[in-house]
């Protein structure tokens, strides 16, 4: 459960502290729906957008709390302090600073590590003390949080092609007689999941 | 005219990248490659895509049941931008001059700041709020020659303001000035401030911004100017430039 002295892979971004682009550039059409949500609950909308933008960052948070906390009433903890802050403070996100999911992530890696310093919380007495490293394991947790949510978002045949052909040492011909359906179809629906994954991950600031 | 369809790439294309096609479907598509330029780019683009397959975490299972109880926490909350219990809003406590001072502190090496002043230019516990309809004078809040005239006019769904300031340097690479409103009882570790939004000045030192702002000047009534490194945080952390005189 612990990765908390894996390093943070190179040249991947480090996500809620996403910079601005150096020249303006419109808004991906995913931090243009979030700017929305996020505006709407700046003004009070807690019956739609609310539990819409919570629905978004739920298993990344619960993620981020079990994996660096190692338990489930202190990720529970960090979810809901969360959207707390979120809820108080949603009307004070600028666009124009940096992207929602920056100004909610931000807010949970703060609450992360408060409670991370908290003596009752720390699962390994050997895990690292320093702010530094602590940064750095958040960083590398989100993006792999982030990773999967992005997975998450893509049609389950589609992610059902991609993690078989990845995670499962098959040929295109077995992953079709696993599945039951045409070579051809698993031939097509891996390209087209590669595409759809690669377009999640640009909407979600990730390189590669 | 509509562009020509360049068609699909090569249907092993997929299975090539995520490295499931067999020793001879290799060879055949490697030697499709070399002839086909469409496919190249393509392979060029999505190269990287599926080492990022790695990189998942496994899929996270939440408990049931969290939504409800997180959105019920929220519902206990009052509503955003309201205001608050009068036994919160009548502390005496001067708050916002310590949050500000505080922030410049953190940042003398800032060129332009060149001294501390922040407790004379701010408005302490009685200080100057921005009511609407009022035209507020800026001062620098280091000492600094920048001066600024900020007008809050009411608009039917919050406020128009505009920001005119003089003597402001452009900001170094990496950093913007915030013009923000800012409640009693901020401070830097509790903030409790709208940003009303970010600007940089010309090389002569001028600026002038326009906004509307929803924020409840009843809330945050105080209105002032810092310096934010740009780096994605919606928080107030530089120092603070511009307060009313």
């Amino acid at each position: 459960m612990q990765v908390l002295a894996a390093p943070r892979p190179r040249g991947l971004p480090v996500l809620g502290r996403r910079p601005r682009p150096a020249a303006p550039a419109p808004p991906a059409a995913l931090d243009a729906e979030e700017a929305a949500l996020l505006a709407r609950v700046g003004r009070g909308d807690r019956d739609r957008a609310l539990p819409e933008l919570y629905r978004r960052y739920e298993r990344r948070l619960f993620g981020l709390g079990i994996r660096l906390l190692g338990d489930a009433g202190l990720a529970e903890e960090l979810v809901q302090e969360t959207f707390l802050r979120v809820w108080r403070t949603a009307g004070r996100f600028d666009p124009h600073r940096g992207t929602p999911s920056a100004f909610i992530l931000s807010i949970a890696r703060r609450l992360a590590i408060d409670l991370w310093r908290r003596p009752s919380s720390r699962p390994l007495p050997a895990a690292p003390e320093s702010a530094g490293a602590i940064d750095e394991t958040i960083d590398h947790l989100l993006l792999q949080l982030t990773v999967r949510e992005a997975l998450d978002s893509l049609p389950p045949p589609q992610r059902e092609v991609l993690e078989l052909s990845y995670h499962g040492d098959l040929t295109q011909t077995e992953v079709a007689s696993r599945l039951g359906i045409p070579l051809g179809t698993v031939k097509s629906r891996a390209y087209h999941a590669l595409r759809a994954f690669r377009r999640a991950l640009d909407q979600r600031g990730i390189d590669g | 005219m509509a562009e020509p369809d360049p068609g699909l790439p090569h249907l092993d294309l997929g299975g090539y990248l995520l490295g499931t096609l067999d020793a001879s479907e290799r060879e055949a598509f490697e030697r499709h490659l070399g002839g086909c330029p469409g496919c190249r780019r393509e392979l060029e683009e999505l190269r990287g895509t599926p080492r990022l397959l790695e990189q998942a975490t496994e899929p996270v299972q939440v408990p049931a049941g969290l939504e409800a109880r997180v959105l019920e926490a929220i519902a206990r909350e009052p509503r955003p931008g309201l205001a608050r219990p009068p036994a919160r809003a009548s502390r005496s406590r001067p708050g916002w001059r310590s949050p500000w001072a505080l922030g410049a502190a953190a940042v003398l090496a800032v060129a332009f700041l060149v001294g501390l002043g922040l407790g004379r230019a701010l408005p302490g516990g009685g200080g100057q709020p921005a009511p609407a309809g009022r035209t507020i004078q800026l001062v620098a809040a280091g000492g600094s020659g920048a001066s600024g005239v900020a007008t809050v006019r009411p608009e039917r769904n919050g406020q128009i303001i505009e920001l005119a300031v003089r003597n402001l340097p452009p900001p170094a690479a990496g950093h913007f000035y915030t013009c923000w409103l800012v409640a009693d009882d901020d401070t830097l570790q509790h903030q409790d401030r709208v940003s009303v939004g970010s600007f940089t000045t010309s090389p002569d030192g001028t600026a002038t911004v326009r906004w509307e702002t929803a924020a409840d000047l009843g809330r945050h009534p105080h209105l002032g100017v810092t310096l934010e490194p740009d780096n994605g945080s919606p928080l107030h952390q530089g120092p603070k430039v511009l307060a009313a005189a």
